[in-house]
C-alpha cells in the first residue's frame, strides 16, 4: 500500500510526544478541559466608522471571474472588510446568477496559505522595490533588440484592458512572441474556426436549443460557459413546455462526463474516432439536402444507429433550433466541421452567437522550449500562468527556463514556474485587484477589488504597465481608460452604474458566414491503432490543476466517480476485466517510451479500450493540498495534448488507496429517485404515486401532538431532479456559507466528510445504455423528525415554522440522531476539524468564515439548517423595511439555491400559495423520499423526466 | 460462647457451613486472605489486571482529549465499539443476576456465598457497561445534562429518548443489584 500523501495527518498516528502530552494533560486537567481552548483576544472598535458600513452587516460588490475564457458575473460578499462568499450576479446576461464550484471556491483561494507573500529575485526573498527594479531591467533588456528575445506566456484571459496593454506591448516590443499554456482555454476551437474563416470571433451557445448534440464536449462541467448552458438546458426540460420545445441531448464521448450523464442518448465512443462519427452525422445530413462538406466517414460510423437517429432528428427540426457542440479535446478540423453543421442547420445567430473578442494567436509551450533552447527567446515573462506544470511531458520547459537569460514570473504561488524563474512576483487575487472581463456573449464586466492586497503583490495589468515603462501604475486607472470609450457622454455616472450592476458595455454580436471549401480537402481520419487510447481530460474539481490547492475542491466528490483528493486512471468495466484489474490496482501505462504508474478506477459508461487520465493532480510546488494524485502531463505530447492512441498498459501487483465518497452505485430497485419519460408523464401525470411503498392513507398519524401552531411561514424546499445535473456546486456553496470544515483524505476514507448537502449518484446499468441518476440530499427537515425524539438532551428540536433546529450549544454528542436519521444527512465532528483547518490553513480560513454561522466544536452533531441565518436576516429586513412579519417569496435564497446552475432548488414559504416552492410542491411530479416512514419531510423532490428519441428506444 | 450448633433450631437440619467456635475465630477466618502474604500467582494476576485497567484509563484519557474519532466510527456507523461493549457488559451483568435469581427462586440455602459472588460480578459489569455510554459522547464534560437536574433555564432532558430510558434502566438495575448484594 502506498503512503497517502495528501491532506491532514491521520489522527490515528499521533507522535509520541503529542500522545504523552495529551494523556498527561487530560489527567491533570480533567475538570478544566472545557476551557482550555478559549482564545485570548482584544477587541478593537472602529474609532471612526466608515460611511455606509454597519458592523456585522455584509456588503455586496459586483465582480466577475474567468476560467480559461469562460466568464461568470459575481456578487462578492464582504463582511467587515473580509471577502467571505461569492454569489452569482443575476444581472449578468450570460451567467444569470448561476455559478460553479470553482467560482464558489475562489474566495478560499484568496486566503490560500501557499500564496507567495514576497517577491523572489535570484532565488532570494526580496522587497517589492527590488522586484520592480528587476522587472524594469528585464523590460529595458528586452527593448534592446526590439523585443525579439521576449517571450510572453499568458493564460486565456478575455480582458479588454489586458488586450489593450498587450497591443501596446506588441507595439513597444514588436518582435515579441506570445505563448499559451492553457489547459482550460479554447485553442482547438479557435484553430477550427480559423480553418473556416471565422478567426477573431468567439462563440457560445445561446437561446433554447431543442436538439443538442455534444461530441466529446462537457459544457455542463468543464468546458465553455457551463453555468449558462446548464441553465438553458434545465429550462428546456420543463414538462409544461409543449412537446416540440422540450430539448433532447445526444452525447458521444469516451469518458463519462457530467454532460453525458444527463444525456437522453449517450454513446460511449473512442475520442480518436469521434471526428469520424461527426463526419457520419454530416454525411447523413448531406443526404437529406443540407449544405455540409462531403467528407467520407467510415462505414462503421455511418452504420451507427445513434448517428442516424441524431441526423434524422436534426433534419426534422425547424432551422435554428438545434445545436452541435464539439469539445476542446477534438482536433481543429472537427471543430470546423461542427461549425459548418451548425451553419447548415441555420443555428448561427440563434443557438450559436458570435461576438468579436480579440484573440492573439499563441504558440505552444513546445515552441517556447525550442525557442529558448535555440537562443531565440532569452527573456521570458510569465503572467499568471504555470507553464512548467502545464507543459506536456516531452517539453523540457523547466530546464529551458533555467537556461533563459532572464525570466519573470507573476503568479499566485511560487509554483513550479515561480521556482525556476529568475524573478518571481506575487500576483494579486481577482478579489484584490481591478480588472475587466468580457464573456463569450460579449458582456463586459468590471472586476472590483473587495480588499487591499493581503500580500505585497501586483496584478497582470499592473505588471504589463510596468513593462511599458509606467511608474506606479494603478489597475483602477488602466481599467477606466480602457472602458471610457465604451461609455456614453457621462462617464462618471455610467461607471458607477457599471460597478453597481456588474455589467458594463456589450460587444456587438455578429452573424458570420463560414467557408467550407478548405475542410473537405484537408480532412484526415485517424488510423486505427492497436493498444489503448489515452484520453487526458479536464478534472471536474481542479480543472487543469489551477484549483489544486483548494481543500474544498479536493474534497468535493467527483460527480461521477465520487473520488476525492486524487485522480485515477478511469477505465470501463470491460477494459478492467481485460486487464484483470480491480479498483485501486496500480497499472503501468506506457506510450512513446514514457511510463506512468497510476491506480485504476472502474467507471461504467467509459468507452472500452480507453484510459481516462484527469489533469491537474500531483503538483510538486502547487501548494500543500495540490500534491496528491498523479501528474499525467508526463505522458502528454505537445503536438497531441489530449488524445493518444496505441498505448500499452500492464498490470502491477501494487495498490493505491483512493478515497471514494459513495461506493454504492445501485438503487437496488428502491424508489427514492423517480424517473420516467416525457411521453409516459403526459399519459400518466401521477406516475410518482406508482412508486409509493405504502398507500398514503395507511401511513400512520403522528404519535405526539403536531408541533405547528398558527404561524406566518412554513418553510419548505423542493429539488427538481429534472433540473439537477449533479455537478456538486451546491456542496461547495454550502461549505463556503456554513463554515463547513474539510477533513482530509484519511478521514474521507473513514466516511467522515462533513458536507451538509451531498449529491448522490446512481447507475442503472441493467438496461443498457447506462442511466445516471443524481439526487442532492440535505437535511429533509421532517415534520415528524426521527432525530428529535431520540436526543436525550433535546439538542435538536422543531421550530414552529417547521425547521428541524440543531442547538450546537446543547449537543453532547451521543450521535443517536444520526443513527435514527433515515436520510443519513447528519454530520458528526469526530475531531475538532475546524481547529485542524485553522492549523492547516493559518489565519486565512478564519477570515473566510461566515460570522453569522457558528463554528462547530468537536463532539457536536451538525447538519443543514436551511440557511437559517439567511432566513433570520430576511425576517429582520422585512420587519425593518416593511414593518411586516411575513417574508415574501424570493427574499430568502439559500446558499445551495443561489449557486445552482440548473436552478433546481427552490426554498420558501409553503403557506404562500403563489410562492415558487409551493407551486413546485403541488406539482404532480412532487414526491417525498421514504414517505412511508411518516417522516413528512419539508424537502421534497420532483421526478426526473427523460426525453428519448422513440426511434432509438424502440430498437 | 460456643456458637456452633449441631442442628439448626429453625430448619432442623445440619448447617451447611460449620463456623469456627467463637467470634475471634470468625474474624481470623474472614481476615485470613487479607493478612496472608500474597502468593506469587496473585501478583501475576494482579499485574495482568492492572495492565488492562491502566490501558483502559489511558485510552479513555486519550479519547476524552482527542475525540471519539479515535474509535474508527463514521457517519452511518456512529456507535460501533461503544455499543458493542455496552451490550457485552450488560450481558455479563445479566449472567450474574440469572445465577442469583435461579438460586433464590429454588430457595437454595447454600446460595449466600455464590449470590454474593454473582452479584458482585453483576455490579462491576454494570459499572463497566455504564462507562461506555458515558465515554461515547462527544462532549463528556456536559454529560450531566442527561439527568433531570433542576436548573435556572428549566431545561429538562428529552424524556422520549430511548437513550434516556437507558440511563434510568441501567441506573435502576445497578441500584437493585447493589441492594440485592
Amino acid at each position: 500500500m502506498t503512503k497517502m500523501p495528501t491532506g491532514l495527518e491521520s489522527p490515528n498516528s499521533p507522535s509520541r510526544r503529542n500522545f504523552l502530552a495529551a494523556v498527561g494533560a487530560t489527567v491533570a486537567s480533567i475538570n478544566t478541559a472545557a476551557c482550555i481552548r478559549k482564545p485570548y483576544e482584544r477587541i478593537l472598535p472602529f474609532g471612526r466608522r466608515p460611511e455606509d458600513l454597519v458592523p456585522g452587516e455584509p456588503q455586496y460588490f459586483s465582480t466577475a471571474i474567468n476560467f480559461g475564457g469562460s466568464v461568470q458575473g459575481l456578487l462578492a460578499k464582504s463582511t467587515d472588510g473580509r471577502p467571505t462568499k461569492v454569489e452569482g450576479n443575476p444581472k449578468h446576461p450570460q451567467s444569470l446568477g448561476a455559478t460553479n464550484a470553482w467560482a464558489q471556491a475562489s474566495v478560499l483561494e484568496l486566503y490560500d496559505p501557499d500564496r507567495s507573500r514576497t517577491p523572489f529575485v535570484d532565488g532570494e526573498a526580496a522587497t517589492m522595490e527590488e522586484a520592480i527594479e528587476a522587472l524594469t531591467a528585464f523590460a529595458s533588456t528586452a527593448k534592446g533588440d526590439g523585443g525579439k528575445s521576449l517571450a510572453v506566456v499568458i493564460d486565456e484571459t478575455p480582458s479588454p484592458s489586458l488586450e489593450r496593454l498587450l497591443g501596446r506591448m506588441m507595439e513597444a516590443f514588436p518582435g515579441a512572441t506570445l505563448y499559451g499554456s492553457d489547459g482550460a482555454g479554447d485553442t482547438h476551437a479557435r484553430a477550427g474556426a480559423a480553418l473556416v474563416g471565422l478567426s477573431d470571433l468567439t462563440w457560445t451557445s445561446a437561446g433554447q436549443p431543442r436538439i443538442i448534440a455534444t461530441f466529446d464536449a462537457d459544457p455542463m462541467s468543464t468546458e465553455g460557459d457551463t453555468a449558462s448552458f446548464t441553465r438553458a438546458f434545465a429550462r428546456g426540460r420543463d414538462p409544461s413546455l409543449p412537446d416540440d420545445q422540450l430539448n433532447r441531448l445526444y452525447a458521444a464521448e469516451s469518458s463519462l462526463t457530467v454532460t453525458g450523464s444527463n444525456a437522453d442518448h449517450r454513446l460511449p465512443y473512442r475520442s480518436a474516432r469521434i471526428g469520424d462519427l461527426l463526419a457520419a452525422v454530416a454525411a447523413h445530413l448531406g443526404k437529406k439536402g443540407f449544405e455540409v462538406p462531403a467528407i467520407q466517414a467510415s462505414a462503421e460510423a455511418m452504420a451507427e444507429p445513434w448517428a442516424q437517429a441524431l441526423a434524422a432528428d436534426l433534419a426534422s427540426r425547424p432551422r435554428g433550433t438545434t445545436l452541435v457542440m464539439v469539445g476542446e479535446r477534438q482536433a481543429p478540423q472537427v471543430h470546423a466541421l461542427g461549425l459548418l453543421i451548425n451553419q447548415a442547420l441555420g443555428n448561427f445567430g440563434s443557438t450559436v452567437t458570435f461576438t468579436e473578442r480579440t484573440w492573439r494567436p499563441r504558440a505552444s509551450l513546445g515552441a517556447l522550449a525550442k525557442a529558448i533552447a535555440d537562443g531565440e527567446a532569452s527573456q521570458v515573462l510569465v503572467l499568471g500562468a504555470n507553464p512548467v506544470y502545464a507543459a506536456a511531458g516531452d517539453v523540457p520547459l523547466a530546464e529551458a527556463l533555467e537556461k533563459a537569460d532572464s525570466s519573470v514570473h507573476l503568479g499566485l504561488r511560487r509554483d513550479e514556474t515561480g521556482g525556476v524563474a529568475k524573478c518571481h512576483i506575487p500576483m494579486s487575487h481577482y478579489l484584490e485587484a481591478w480588472g475587466d472581463l468580457v464573456s463569450r456573449d460579449g458582456t463586459v464586466s468590471v472586476q472590483q477589488p473587495l480588499v487591499a492586497p493581503l500580500h505585497d503583490s501586483m496584478s497582470s495589468l499592473e505588471a504589463l504597465a510596468r513593462m511599458l515603462g509606467e511608474d506606479g501604475p494603478s489597475g483602477y486607472d488602466i481599467v477606466r481608460a480602457t472602458l471610457e470609450p465604451m461609455a456614453g457622454a457621462d462617464f462618471e455616472t455610467t461607471w458607477q452604474t457599471w460597478l453597481h450592476d456588474g455589467v458594463a458595455a456589450r460587444m456587438p454580436s455578429k452573424t458570420p458566414r463560414a467557408d467550407a471549401r478548405a475542410l473537405s480537402t484537408t480532412w484526415t481520419r485517424a488510423a486505427d491503432e492497436d493498444g489503448f487510447e489515452l484520453d487526458f481530460v479536464r478534472d471536474n474539481a481542479v480543472l487543469d490543476g489551477r484549483f489544486g490547492n483548494s481543500p474544498w475542491l479536493q474534497e468535493l466528490p467527483d460527480p461521477l466517480t465520487k473520488l476525492t483528493w486524487d485522480n485515477a486512471a478511469i477505465v470501463s468495466p470491460a477494459t478492467a476485466k481485460k486487464l484483470r484489474v480491480e479498483n485501486e490496482t496500480v497499472i503501468r501505462i506506457t506510450h512513446h517510451g514514457v511510463t506512468l504508474d497510476m491506480p485504476v478506477w472502474i467507471q461504467a459508461g467509459t468507452a472500452d479500450g480507453v484510459i481516462v487520465l484527469p489533469l491537474g493532480y500531483g503538483q510538486k510546488a502547487g501548494g500543500r493540498f495540490a500534491a496528491g494524485g498523479f501528474d499525467v502531463s508526463k505522458l502528454r505530447l505537445d503536438a497531441a495534448p489530449w488524445i493518444l492512441t496505441g498505448a500499452k498498459v500492464a498490470k502491477t501487483y501494487r495498490s493505491y488507496t483512493l478515497a471514494c465518497a459513495q461506493v454504492e452505485e445501485s438503487l437496488h430497485g428502491r424508489s427514492h429517485v423517480r424517473t420516467t419519460t416525457q411521453t409516459d408523464f403526459t399519459e400518466d401525470q401521477n406516475f410518482v404515486e406508482k412508486f409509493e411503498v405504502m398507500p398514503a392513507e395507511e401511513v400512520k398519524t403522528f404519535l405526539w401532538d403536531e408541533p405547528f401552531g398558527p404561524v406566518d411561514h412554513m418553510w419548505g424546499m423542493t429539488i427538481d431532479l429534472n433540473q439537477c445535473t449533479g455537478c456538486g456546486t451546491c456542496t461547495v456553496a454550502c461549505q463556503a456559507e456554513n463554515n463547513i470544515p474539510w477533513v482530509g483524505k484519511a478521514e474521507v476514507l473513514k466516511g467522515r466528510e462533513m458536507h451538509w448537502i451531498r449529491v448522490d449518484r446512481y447507475f442503472e446499468a441493467e438496461d443498457e445504455p447506462l442511466q445516471v441518476k443524481y439526487q442532492p440530499m440535505n437535511c429533509q427537515q421532517c415534520e415528524t423528525a426521527p432525530c428529535e425524539n431520540v436526543c436525550p438532551v433535546a439538542a435538536t428540536v422543531h421550530s414552529p415554522e417547521g425547521m428541524n433546529d440543531m442547538v450546537y450549544n446543547r449537543c453532547i454528542g451521543t450521535r443517536y440522531c444520526a443513527n435514527n436519521c433515515p436520510y443519513k444527512v447528519r454530520r458528526f465532528n469526530f475531531f475538532h476539524y475546524a481547529y485542524r483547518n485553522d492549523q492547516d490553513y493559518g489565519l486565512g480560513i478564519a477570515m473566510q468564515r461566515n460570522p453569522d454561522v457558528t463554528v462547530r466544536y468537536r463532539g457536536v452533531m451538525e447538519k443543514c439548517s436551511y440557511c437559517v441565518q439567511r432566513v433570520q436576516r430576511a425576517r429582520i429586513e422585512a420587519k425593518v423595511h416593511r414593518n411586516s412579519r411575513v417574508v415574501e417569496d424570493g427574499e430568502i435564497v439559500t446558499a445551495c439555491q443561489q449557486a445552482c446552475p440548473g436552478d433546481a432548488i427552490r426554498f420558501g414559504n409553503l403557506k404562500d400559495e403563489d410562492a415558487m416552492v409551493t407551486k413546485k410542491a403541488n406539482d404532480p411530479r412532487n414526491y417525498a423520499v421514504v414517505a412511508e416512514l411518516n417522516t413528512r419531510p419539508r424537502t421534497t423532490y420532483l421526478a426526473k423526466l427523460t426525453n428519448p428519441n422513440p426511434k432509438l428506444t424502440n430498437g | 460462647m460456643d456458637i456452633r450448633a449441631e442442628i439448626d433450631p429453625v430448619d432442623r437440619r445440619v448447617p451447611l457451613v460449620n463456623p469456627p467456635a467463637n467470634l475471634g475465630g470468625i474474624t481470623s477466618a474472614v481476615a485470613a486472605p487479607i493478612e496472608w502474604k500474597a502468593p506469587l500467582g496473585w501478583w501475576i494476576f494482579f499485574l495482568v489486571s492492572a495492565v488492562f485497567a491502566m490501558s483502559y484509563a489511558v485510552s479513555t484519557a486519550y479519547l476524552v482529549w482527542e475525540g471519539t474519532g479515535i474509535w474508527g466510527i463514521n457517519n452511518p456507523v456512529a456507535w460501533g465499539w461503544a455499543i458493542v461493549n455496552f451490550v457485552w457488559w450488560v450481558g455479563i451483568g445479566h449472567a450474574g443476576t440469572l445465577i442469583s435469581a435461579v438460586l433464590f427462586l429454588f430457595r437454595q440455602k447454600w446460595r449466600t456465598s455464590i449470590n454474593r459472588f454473582a452479584e458482585a460480578m453483576t455490579i462491576f459489569a454494570v459499572v463497566c457497561a455504564l462507562s461506555f455510554p458515558t465515554i461515547h459522547v462527544g462532549r463528556i464534560w456536559l454529560l450531566y445534562w442527561v439527568f433531570p437536574l433542576p436548573n435556572q433555564m428549566l431545561m429538562w432532558p428529552q424524556f422520549r429518548s430511548p437513550l434516556l430510558w437507558d440511563v434510568f434502566a441501567v441506573s435502576i438495575y445497578g441500584s437493585v443489584s447493589v441492594l440485592f448484594w
